[in-house]
């Protein structure tokens, strides 16, 4: 069975395309069959997967709108002939704006069909709660908020976590939580262990194990635009680890399901 | 038996807006509307950006207005930089202002 995962938050640089790009990583990895919706105008994902020369992208799709059109735009990305990508485009911003009734189904319409050829389908959210996201919170059956263990990106993931919430009241009834997975993370910093502390205090049910820890590697890889898995570094085989974890938990049927936890 | 092969779908084609950078200002993907006949293009130059739209001429009549110095005194530069006078420079805004 297809899963539908956003990975998002409301504050900018907590890691959204990292965590992205680590799942699709750990998923290339077991060799299962994945496709990267890259919902960013800043197409940061797109350009880590180093796919080859294309020329449709989610901008020309949610232009479009018809049901399955997505289809048209897929492409292989460079990680190989498992791993697809629905690239994105700077011009993907004009699509902030809502300019035709049913704008938010948009996504999850050309969709239809196109997602059922994986076992794992990734929705790389821009960091605002604009309509890109709410096509996204539309189109997933579970959305992942990340964030990092600092002040701002902590009041990011609870907007985050309200936005899962009143989407799922409004425009996308089978929504659930994948819970909260921290970036970046330094638990030799002492600012850190307090604010995963406190992340864990206000969410104990959401908060996820593993957490990832910050490695030169992750950049590096993305750099190159190789999977961190590829990264022959014992920093990336740190972060490996806590991504194939975390794919584990994805992949399981186990989410969290607390409303009051979200309101 | 041999099926009968499925209609071809229509390709996807590249979104009207998508060589417009965000910044410039808002595009859209909407069919572009036939502007209102009760306004067309009355200078033209020798390029698009030249064009300038206003109200389709009709009788004009005067208008007393009180307005602030400062004011005026900017109605006054801009007209002289976009090198048009100050009367028709506010009936230019008033227009763009007013409900049509």
């Amino acid at each position: 069975m297809t899963r539908i995962l956003a990975v998002l938050s409301l504050k900018g640089g907590v890691g959204k395309s990292t965590v992205t790009l680590g799942l699709a990583g750990a998923a290339w990895a077991r060799n299962l069959s994945v496709l990267v919706v890259d919902c960013d105008p800043q197409a940061n994902a797109t350009l880590s997967m180093d796919p080859p020369p294309f020329t449709f992208t989610l901008n020309d799709v949610l232009a479009d709108g018809r049901t399955g059109i997505a289809a048209e735009a897929v492409i292989e990305s460079g990680w190989g002939p498992r791993v697809h990508l629905l690239p994105s485009e700077e011009a993907l911003a004009h699509r902030e704006a809502v300019d035709r009734v049913g704008a938010p189904a948009r996504l999850r319409l050309s969709l239809t069909g196109v997602t059922n050829a994986y076992d794992l389908v990734l929705l790389d959210c821009p960091p605002a709660l604009g309509e890109l996201t709410r096509n996204s919170l539309a189109a997933a059956d579970s959305a992942l908020v990340v964030t990092e263990p600092g002040f701002f990106a902590l009041r990011g993931a609870a907007q985050a976590l309200h936005a899962i919430a009143v989407a799922r009241e409004s425009i996308n009834l089978g929504l659930r939580p994948a819970g909260i997975v921290v970036n970046r993370m330094r638990p030799n910093l002492t600012e850190h262990q307090f604010r995963l502390k406190e992340l864990h205090s206000a969410y104990p049910d959401l908060v996820l194990e593993p957490v990832i820890p910050e490695r030169s590697a992750v950049q590096q890889a993305q750099g190159a635009g190789l999977p961190v898995q590829a990264w022959p570094s014992p920093g990336a085989r740190d972060v490996t680890e806590a991504f194939d974890d975390l794919l584990d938990l994805m992949l399981t049927e186990q989410l969290p399901h607390q409303p009051s936890a979200l309101g | 038996m041999a099926k009968s092969a499925p209609a071809p779908r229509p390709a996807l084609t590249k979104a009207p807006d998508a060589g417009v950078h965000p910044v410039s200002g808002r595009a859209t993907t909407e069919t572009p509307t036939i502007r209102s006949t009760s306004f067309r293009p009355q200078r033209g130059g020798a390029t698009t950006a030249d064009a300038v739209i206003q109200p389709e001429e009709s009788k004009l009549v005067d208008l007393s207005v009180q307005i602030p110095k400062p004011v005026r005194k900017k109605l006054k530069a801009l007209a002289k930089e976009r090198g048009v006078s100050v009367d028709d420079l506010v009936a230019a805004i008033l227009s763009g202002s007013l409900p049509r």
